[in-house]
């Protein structure tokens, strides 16, 4: 088990309950699975976000596929890599783990450990 | 050549002859340069000798519009505006919305180029073709607005777009802007330069519309262009309410919304208070720029004493930050006066900002005392100190004259090592990012070709988190160079040149930027470009304007960042711990200058600059 803080700008603060909530996660649980709880629990974009996330990954996967890759291997993101089929420019919602992007398809391979901090809020631009 | 988009026509104004002509703008320059920042580029490159006193009547300021201004393509109607800096000594380019620029283009000319210098204060009205000369005597110390409005009775005509100074610009402050109505060209002290040459304001009145060379195309990547604004998650849902006033609470959430002159950065929690989602009880309505869909410029209203009744366009992000973030004032009355208060007064509220944090830290710190700041309590957070001596600063009066050259010029008289808490990179105040928590935009300040200027190459894979074209680990500093680069020449070629708004393409282009400026240019001019050759246009200029800032003596020495940045973690936050050391900042220059494909010195070679279309520039550097 493991406890995290889940915060939130803006007015996804009325969907989340406030700034920020803490949750215990069980031991190898993903931001994947965080964010299909908060789906669950909270609703309102979470939840049309995790609807999204997986759709997502079910295109990335039948991508993959038709491009010949290993079936389920999203489109890499690792830094350097240009983005590919299944990468989108635009995500309807940022998550960021520890002041870091954690991008759509890592979403689901990234581990949550103890003291995490999950930054999760509608995209914002300009500036 | 083109057949579209551009009029095709330069207006060439001196000052000192009270003369005027036409000239036809050059096909190649269209062609390589497209508009806006890399027109005016290529005619300072051309025009300004390097080494001249920006001051003096030698420098010129050029004006140029984009070859979709005037047309009906969404969120272009701007321009660039362009001289030797006198904050820097560098390219001083710097881009404004509006109004202006559309009826610039109506007027007919795609450029504006003023010369020499006025006997006395005189302002410009452009109008069929025809340039007068009207003395400026009864606006010569007015506001902006007021400035603005005179010049429309006195004309007889309150549909004339007028682009003027303030009294910063009349006093030559080198933070001095010039205003369009209420945008702004804020920064690089190009209003002291306009002041310079006696030059209050222009006045323009136009009816002509652009032709478009190919209907068909041009339809369907306008058609393009625009179902990319209406899918972006951010544009309409978010960006049009709160415009870019939003940006703190997420810069602050990831930890680098500056504070306290950049010492406080993650201790000085404010965006519940000054940030766009806190402040929706201010608002009093948007506006846009001509032709823009998005309206993204929030009118907000001061509410309580003693800031009632203040109105501005704004606070954007960057004016949070600096009237908020590095002095600490969380009052947002305050910063809605000081931001109004810029405007009238013609002076950039960045480098005011940043000025006025740094001399509270020199008050706070003792090297400013109660006798030199003539009884201003210059505390961190105290919001009618800071409103006071933005005012003082305007005018140059008293304390104001000493800081109204901005913080290099104002620690070089101060001294007593004042210099380390001076945070500017080639004389220009930094911009509100804390760099330190996103690497490669921190290389871009220390590289710009303006100095510390956030809109050169906006690295928004960091702020963001938009993975064009990769994702990438802000914190790191392995591939930064070659990203940093990568922006500064998309954001040339996509935004600045053909005066495209940037917000477009954070956040509704980014996947398919090259191709729609492509499409875009096809259609509106009839001049072709791969993808890859439109981001080439912004490789192009950014290293014009690199040779233009070592023939004007800048050296790798001057693409640095302030010792604070270097030597100072951040101190708390999501971003706390994070520096980028000399070794990191030499580390990501090698890389940069790598992938730029310049010697380690920072200078193009002369196969890259032959590459490029500017095997003459190799010529003057002597390669």
């Amino acid at each position: 088990m493991a406890k995290v803080t889940v915060r939130t700008i803006g007015p996804l603060r009325q969907v989340l309950g406030g700034p920020q909530v803490e949750m215990t996660v069980a031991d190898g649980d993903t931001v994947h699975a965080l964010l299909r709880r908060l789906g669950e629990e909270k609703g309102g974009e979470f939840a049309r976000f995790v609807s999204w996330l997986e759709g997502l990954g079910r295109a990335g996967a039948a991508t993959s596929a038709e491009a010949g890759a290993p079936a389920g291997a999203a489109a890499p993101a690792e830094a350097g890599t240009p983005a590919g089929p299944g990468v989108p420019a635009y995500s309807p919602l940022r998550v960021l783990l520890n002041g870091r992007d954690v991008f759509p398809e890592k979403c689901a391979e990234v581990v949550l450990t103890e003291g995490d901090e999950l930054l999760v809020f509608s995209p914002v631009a300009g500036g | 050549m083109y057949s579209g988009g551009y009029t095709g026509k330069i207006l060439r104004v001196d000052l000192t002859s009270r003369t005027f002509r036409e000239e036809e703008l050059p096909g190649d320059w269209a062609q390589d340069f497209l508009g806006g920042s890399g027109l005016t580029v290529k005619a300072l490159y051309e025009e300004v000798p390097p080494d001249c006193d920006p001051l003096g009547p030698e420098n010129k300021l050029i004006y140029a519009v984009g070859p979709f201004t005037g047309t009906t393509i969404p969120c272009a109607s701007r321009m660039a505006v362009n001289a030797k800096s006198p904050a820097t000594g560098a390219v001083g380019v710097a881009v404004s919305g509006g109004h202006f620029p559309v009826e610039l283009k109506r007027a007919g000319y795609d450029m504006l180029i003023i010369e020499g210098r006025a006997s006395e204060p005189i302002y410009l009205y452009v109008k069929d073709g025809q340039v007068k000369f009207r003395p400026a005597d009864k606006i010569w110390g007015l506001c902006a607005t007021d400035t603005q409005q005179v010049i429309k009775d006195e004309l007889n005509d309150q549909n004339v777009r007028v682009s003027c100074i303030g009294p910063a610009g009349e006093k030559l402050s080198l933070m001095a802007s010039i205003v369009n109505e209420r945008r702004v060209a804020g920064r690089k002290g190009l209003g002291a330069v306009m002041g310079s040459k006696n030059l209050k304001a222009i006045a323009v009145r136009g009816d002509t519309s652009p032709r478009i060379a190919n209907k068909e195309k041009y339809d369907a990547a306008r058609k393009r262009m625009r179902e990319g604004m209406q899918k972006s998650p951010v544009l309409y849902p978010q960006f049009s309410h709160y415009g870019t006033s939003s940006v703190v609470h997420l810069t602050e959430a990831m930890g680098i919304f500056p504070a306290k002159n950049w010492a406080g950065t993650g201790l000085f929690q404010a965006a519940d208070k000054i940030g766009g989602f806190a402040i929706e009880h201010l608002s009093a309505g948007r506006t846009s720029c001509a032709i823009c869909p998005v309206g993204c410029s929030q009118m907000r209203l001061a509410k309580e004493l003693p800031y009632a009744g203040w109105l501005t366009e704004g606070p954007e992000y960057e004016t949070l930050y600096s009237y908020g973030g590095v002095t600490c004032v969380d009052n947002p009355d305050a910063i809605i006066a000081a931001d109004r208060l810029s405007d009238e007064l013609g002076i950039d509220t960045i480098s005011a900002g940043v000025t006025i944090a740094f001399a509270m830290e020199l008050f706070e710190r003792g090297i400013l005392t109660a006798s030199e700041t003539e009884g201003l309590d210059l505390r961190f957070g105290n919001d009618q100190a800071m409103v006071k001596l933005l005012h003082l600063m305007g005018e140059r009066k008293g304390l104001g004259d000493l800081l109204a050259d901005g913080v290099k010029a104002a620690a070089q008289r101060i001294g007593r090592g004042s210099e380390r808490y001076a945070m500017h990179i080639k004389g220009l105040e930094l911009p509100g990012y804390d760099v330190r928590g996103a690497k490669a935009h921190g290389l871009s300040f220390a590289t710009a070709f303006t100095g510390a200027d956030h809109n050169k190459g906006y690295a928004f894979q960091e702020i963001f988190g938009i993975p064009v074209p990769y994702a990438v680990d802000r914190f790191a500093i392995e591939g930064k160079g070659k990203l940093c680069k990568w922006n500064q020449d998309a954001r040339t070629a996509v935004a600045d040149s053909p005066t495209m708004c940037v917000f477009l393409m954070d956040m509704a282009v980014a996947d398919f930027m090259f191709e729609n400026t492509a499409a875009l240019m096809e259609g509106t001019t009839g001049l072709s470009y791969t993808p890859e050759e439109v981001h080439q246009v912004g490789e192009r200029v950014n290293n014009l304007a690199r040779v233009y800032n070592i023939l004007a003596g800048f050296t790798r020495a001057d693409d640095d960042l302030p010792e604070r940045l270097k030597t100072e973690p951040i101190p708390e936050g999501a971003s706390k711990g994070q520096l980028i050391s000399q070794a990191d900042l030499d580390f990501m220059l090698d890389e940069y200058y790598d992938a730029r494909g310049w010697t380690r010195e920072g200078v193009p070679t002369r196969e890259k600059l032959e590459e490029l279309r500017l095997g003459y520039a190799a010529d003057r550097l002597g390669l």
